[in-house]
């Protein structure tokens, strides 16, 4: 009888009990998960923020790059010039229709600069395939790129080196190609330094294609081996760079109850 | 019409090109090494364009400076090195005036604008903003000076002097860290006009690639050992910034057919065919500025003069929005004697020539160094120094005598434990001939690092020292420096004999 009361006892304490750390738990699982999701999306926006900035910036060096070379037409020694006024500008270049370079004009050494001989050593790869810059991006970004072969304009990536390297150009209206090797430091100055940052409670981190951190924000300081919480691309050309958000680890984990 | 004057002057002998007006800040200056050559061979001689601004009588009204300090806020410069930059931030801002902008940047993991782009009218604001930082976190150099440049760009006019101004005191670990890289960030700065200094404090900094950021964009470099001297490097730094008198300087010159010009000396430039185009940042009152284009003179006939070549220099007052042009030629004069020509040869020409070549092979025997050859750095090192101190004694020239003295104190250091120090200082020594161009002009001793950066000579004397008697060099491998100097009291000559306590 005495065994009966306890059991009954328990029972009426422990299955309260159990019911309400059952509730809790359930309730502590979809909060975290609740909160999980609002991190993310938080981690996201953040990040978008971020890639629209980035975005904003290379679409006004596209713009700045396009109008000049319509300014530029088809003087070529303004072209020529270019690149010693334009801090964005490294190296301009001209091929006609026909596919030959003739800015600058491999085949007249004398006429070359220093600056004009480095430009052919590092773009070799591209002007010794012979063929013209839409159909190489195509084939050099597996297919990931929208550009064609009739297109009128656009960047072109190749690896050099010390890493990706870019031309923006614009095919004129007697089918030459006209443009210029961006100044890549000065671009990726433009884009770094152009980040808007506001408070962050994680890391938000710009990320180069092979990995290495171009710039962070945020007062978190994630471990190298973290995984980070989200992930966004950058805009052509810099497709294959990323916005990346780390979340500070006590506060990934969940909301304390 | 950009030009809003053209003067032309024929100079035969290769003389001078263009005398300023009264109001001119600049005066442009075309001298050859040897303004007379060999009639009936080909001969190798170098064509010097410089710029001098002028000091005016009138002080004229001086232009708005826009101006980005960057400090790096790292870990690594917690304690006094914190406190003194600070300090010595703050004062150096005190010489701005209430038309001039500033901003405050500090990058650890990343940049922060601390100052926003602002007039300096706010001060109390802008000291209290400064006191606020405190060291923390990596060294994200690359994101700092990007940072820097947008918030100049955000007032940027012609009529400004843009600077950035950027200390640190460790390696960039987040973001670029190559040199090379650094110098092109460089190139691309100083085509807006804007131009940076970089003060590497203590011995841990890449001094590799502050050097190149500054000498690229035309701007300053110097290396500081004690936290205790920031604070007179930064005013000497903004007392440079203060008294620059022409920008955008740009330099052309256009050799004959024939006349080729093979390279400019400790300047980047662009030669295409016939046509040398060198681009210069700022020049401030005192500076000299210069290109030395070294260029192979055919043969020729009799006594007709030979052409080395047309030159245009266009640069832009303070005062105008314009660029002034100046267009000078410059002719050398055919002699059959070949005394003639050695005894017409321009002695400080020749010097900074020595001076130029000097540099770049102490440039080969540091990389050497750096790659861990340092049998091969020290043989470099020392055969340079015995030319430099060669050519010192012939044209009896105190400046080759302590480059020389460097490299011999360079070359027997290359395995000591002092040798970050040495190389620093004999680094930035040697940036400072590469850009600076014409120290000889400031008679004061404080000096320049490409024009402008604030130095003390004791400081060096301890280090390279000079002969103290006139027919003996003493090299005192003392205590290491804790700046460098630019300058040295026009003094000495006669026979040199190397010793060092080793017996070498």
């Amino acid at each position: 009888m005495r065994s009966r009361i306890v059991i009954l006892l328990l029972a009426l304490v422990v299955l309260p009990l159990g019911l309400v750390g059952w509730l809790g738990r359930l309730f502590w699982q979809r909060e975290s998960a609740d909160w999980q999701l609002r991190q993310k999306a938080q981690a996201i926006q953040e990040l978008q923020v971020r890639q629209q900035s980035l975005s904003d910036v290379i679409h006004a060096i596209e713009v700045r790059s396009h109008d000049l070379l319509n300014s530029i037409g088809s003087d070529q020694a303004a072209l020529r010039n270019a690149s010693s006024k334009q801090p964005l500008i490294r190296a301009a270049f001209l091929v006609e229709k026909s596919g030959k370079l003739k800015i600058p004009d491999p085949l007249n050494p004398d006429q070359l600069s220093d600056d004009d001989r480095e430009f052919l050593q590092r773009t070799a790869s591209i002007w010794s395939r012979g063929t013209l810059l839409g159909v190489q991006r195509q084939d050099e970004s597996n297919g990931q790129s929208s550009a064609k072969a009739d297109a009128t304009h656009g960047w072109h990536t190749w690896y050099h080196q010390d890493g990706p390297h870019w031309l923006y150009w614009q095919r004129n209206s007697d089918e030459s190609i006209a443009g210029f090797e961006i100044e890549r430091m000065a671009f990726l100055s433009r884009l770094v330094g152009g980040l808007k940052s506001s408070d962050v409670s994680g890391c938000v981190r710009l990320v180069s294609a092979d990995g290495e951190i171009w710039m962070q924000q945020g007062s978190f300081h994630p471990e190298s081996d973290m995984p980070s919480l989200s992930t966004l691309p950058c805009a052509v050309p810099m497709q294959h760079w990323h916005c990346q958000f780390f979340a500070e680890p006590e506060s990934g984990q969940g909301p304390e109850i | 019409m950009k030009t809003q004057f053209i003067l032309s002057i024929l100079c035969v002998g290769g003389l001078l090109a263009a005398p300023a007006s009264a109001a001119d800040p600049v005066e442009v200056r075309v001298d050859l090494a040897h303004p007379k050559i060999p009639a009936q061979k080909q001969y190798k001689t170098y064509l010097k364009v410089g710029l001098v601004g002028l000091q005016q009588k009138e002080k004229p009204a001086r232009p708005p400076v826009n101006v980005t300090i960057v400090l790096d806020r790292s870990g690594s410069m917690s304690g006094p090195k914190m406190e003194h930059a600070r300090q010595a931030a703050v004062e150096a801002l005190q010489r701005l005036g209430g038309d001039d902008i500033v901003s405050v940047v500090t990058f650890d993991d990343g940049a922060e604008s601390v100052v926003p782009a602002t007039k300096m009218t706010n001060r109390d604001d802008i000291v209290a903003a400064i006191q606020k930082i405190t060291p923390r976190g990596r060294t994200a150099l690359f994101a700092g000076v990007s940072r820097a440049a947008e918030e100049l760009r955000k007032f940027k006019t012609p009529q400004m002097v843009n600077r950035i101004v950027l200390l640190s005191d460790g390696m960039a670990n987040i973001g670029p860290s190559s040199a090379d890289e650094m110098g092109r960030y460089g190139v691309s700065l100083a085509k807006e006009s804007i131009s940076v200094t970089t003060l590497g404090l203590g011995l841990d900094y890449n001094e590799k690639l502050l050097a190149q950021l500054a000498q690229h964009s035309d701007g300053n470099h110097a290396f500081i050992k004690e936290p205790g001297e920031l604070a007179a490097v930064f005013t000497e730094e903004f007392g440079d910034i203060l008294s620059v008198v022409a920008q955008e300087m740009q330099v052309k010159i256009t050799c004959p057919e024939g006349v080729r010009p093979v390279r400019v000396l400790g300047r980047d430039a662009s030669i295409r065919g016939s046509t040398v185009e060198v681009a210069m940042n700022q020049l401030r009152a005192g500076q000299e500025k210069y290109v030395l284009l070294e260029v192979d003179v055919p043969a020729g006939t009799g006594s007709v003069p030979q052409l080395i070549g047309d030159v245009e220099v266009s640069y832009r007052r303070n005062d105008a929005s314009a660029p002034k042009q100046v267009v000078a030629h410059s002719l050398a004069t055919r002699v059959t004697d070949d005394r003639a020509v050695e005894s017409s040869a321009s002695t400080p020409i020749l010097v900074e020539v020595a001076k130029q070549i000097g540099v770049e092979k102490q440039m080969i025997a540091v990389k050497l160094t750096d790659e861990g050859k340092t049998k091969e750095a020290e043989k470099v090192f020392l055969e340079n120094a015995g030319t430099l101190q060669m050519l010192g004694q012939k044209y009896r020239s105190p400046d080759l005598y302590i480059q020389g003295n460097a490299n011999v104190t360079l070359g027997l250091n290359t395995t000591s434990s002092s040798w970050q120090t040495y190389r620093n200082a004999g680094q930035t020594m040697a940036n400072l001939t590469m850009t600076q161009n014409g120290s000889a002009n400031n008679a004061s001793n404080v000096n320049d690092l490409n024009g402008g950066q604030a130095v003390n000579v004791p400081a060096l004397e301890s280090m390279f020292n000079r002969p103290s008697q006139p027919s003996e060099l003493s090299i005192k491998l003392g205590a290491p420096p804790s700046t460098i100097i630019m300058s040295m009291p026009q003094s000495s000559s006669g026979t040199i004999i190397l010793k060092s306590s080793g017996g070498r």
